[in-house]
């Protein structure tokens, strides 16, 4: 285990000296603009990092419903659970646009859980996207 | 030499061939630069009897190369541009476009000052005013953009659109379809987006016209008494007119203002009404909510090619990049328009 600071406590030092030390250096908008995009980049990882492996687990468990597959095996590492979802999701598209999802309860199913999906995916990328209106 | 010097006395000779007469390129100096385009702002003077007075000019200098498969390059921009300002559409003036400039193509336009960025056109005091004449000029202005003539001119041949036989919404499918399937990603939303879309394709409309292909705010030029110009017309194509009237009212176009849904800046009415006064054809709000879903599906599919940029070297940038995270916000707006009343989707909250 590493000393403190965390990996989401070094992200926070890191937003707060482009947010306050450095934009009075940078004059030349571009750069201005890129400093914002950095900004915003790193704390998009930081909820990334924070969020943990939960919306994963999550999306993984709910995919192996939807397609009716065995029940989820033995406990996967990031790498593999990322992998083992890409693959689900490669068989639900290829149902989606076969037409499987058109109508009926499993089509319920599959949007809600799309819903789900990207709901998690907001919360990480852009939180206050899923507040305004 | 420094680089600029370079630019300076290939552009000034080039500018004496075109005119035939002594120029000079006046305060000539870098607006922006990308890996594969740079702006570059001059003033023009041309000596006639006495210097004429300056003539401000953008020049646009790029390698090869498209932003995307199915973007225009310069060259074809420079057509539609000719052919926009001929209609008399509020475009910078188009005056010279060159396979070569020191090893590049070079597009020279007439510059127009005023402001782009979308967030401020929706929130600056200073453009108050212009908000209250944009939904009518914007819709003005998009009709005498869909009047452009083609048929029988260079734009036929130029500009990409449906094959015989094919409708503009079979056309756009198979074109984001391909995209998406390029990156080799699955993405759900997109798919059921695409079914949906592909389960009620419109009828092809009574007459194809010229698309702008991005007209939004952000892509126009605006200053205190509203719209000056329209920009960025690379992605120009062949199509139903729903697709422009659609594309302004994305969510993403609104820069955070969403209750305007015409850009931020109105609903949707007073741009349409504008689009049908100065000749347009009647707007089916049907059929622009169908290209409205289409339009959500395309930058979703947008933003994941601009970060698959990034990806593959072709262009490193941490701003495109970051657009990869972008495609998120179109799947829950798209998810959110189509969303069957069998499944009511948890609470946004």
């Amino acid at each position: 285990m590493q000393d403190r600071p965390t990996a989401n406590e070094l992200l926070e030092a890191v937003v707060q000296f482009l947010e306050q030390e450095v934009p009075p250096a940078v004059r030349e908008p571009r750069l201005r603009f890129g400093l914002l995009v950095a900004t915003n980049v790193l704390k998009i990882v930081g909820r990334e990092v924070a969020a943990g492996e939960g919306p994963l687990v999550g999306e993984w468990q709910r995919l192996h419903q939807l397609l009716g597959q065995p029940s989820p095996s033995p406990r996967l590492d990031g790498g593999e659970l990322r992998l083992a979802i890409e693959r689900l999701n490669q068989e639900l598209c290829q149902r989606i646009r076969a037409g499987e999802a058109d109508e009926g309860e499993w089509a319920a199913a599959v949007f809600a859980h799309t819903w789900a999906t990207v709901v998690d995916k907001l919360r990480v990328t852009n939180p206050h996207y899923l507040t305004q209106t | 030499m420094s680089d600029a010097h370079i630019l300076l006395t290939a552009l000034e000779s080039r500018l004496s061939q075109e005119t035939g007469r002594p120029v000079q390129a006046r305060d000539l100096r870098p607006l922006a630069g990308g890996a594969s385009q740079e702006i570059w702002q001059f003033d023009l003077m041309v000596a006639d009897d006495h210097w004429q007075g300056a003539r401000p000019l953008v020049l646009r200098w790029q390698q090869g190369g498209k932003i995307q498969a199915s973007a225009l390059d310069l060259a074809g921009e420079y057509t539609v541009l000719q052919a926009a300002y001929a209609a008399a559409a509020p475009v910078p003036r188009p005056y010279w476009y060159w396979p070569e400039l020191l090893g590049r193509q070079a597009l020279l336009m007439e510059r127009v000052n005023g402001e782009t960025i979308g967030r401020r056109i929706v929130t600056r005091p200073e453009l108050a005013a212009a908000r209250t004449q944009l939904p009518h000029q914007l819709g003005t202005a998009l009709a005498a953009i869909h009047a452009i003539p083609y048929r029988n001119t260079p734009l036929q041949t130029l500009l990409p659109g449906p094959a015989a036989g094919q409708t503009p919404a079979q056309f756009r499918l198979a074109q984001l379809t391909a995209e998406l399937d390029r990156l080799g990603e699955p993405h759900p939303a997109l798919e059921l987006g695409l079914r949906w879309l592909r389960r009620r394709e419109p009828e092809p409309p009574a007459h194809l016209v010229v698309l702008h292909g991005d007209f939004r705010i952000g892509n126009v030029v605006v200053n205190q008494a509203g719209l000056v110009s329209v920009l960025d017309w690379e992605f120009s194509h062949l199509g139903d007119p729903a697709e422009d009237l659609a594309w302004p009212l994305l969510r993403a176009w609104r820069f955070g203002l969403d209750h305007l849904r015409f850009g931020g800046l109105s609903e949707p009415e007073p741009f349409w009404q504008a689009y049908e006064a100065a000749g347009g054809r009647p707007v089916d709000p049907t059929r622009v909510f169908y290209w409205e879903v289409m339009g959500n599906v395309a930058w979703a599919v947008g933003a994941l090619n601009q970060a698959h940029r990034h990806l593959s070297g072709q262009q490193p940038s941490l701003e495109l990049a970051s657009l990869g995270r972008k495609c998120a916000e179109m799947e829950l707006e798209l998810l959110t328009l189509i969303q069957p009343p069998y499944a009511r989707p948890p609470d946004r909250q």
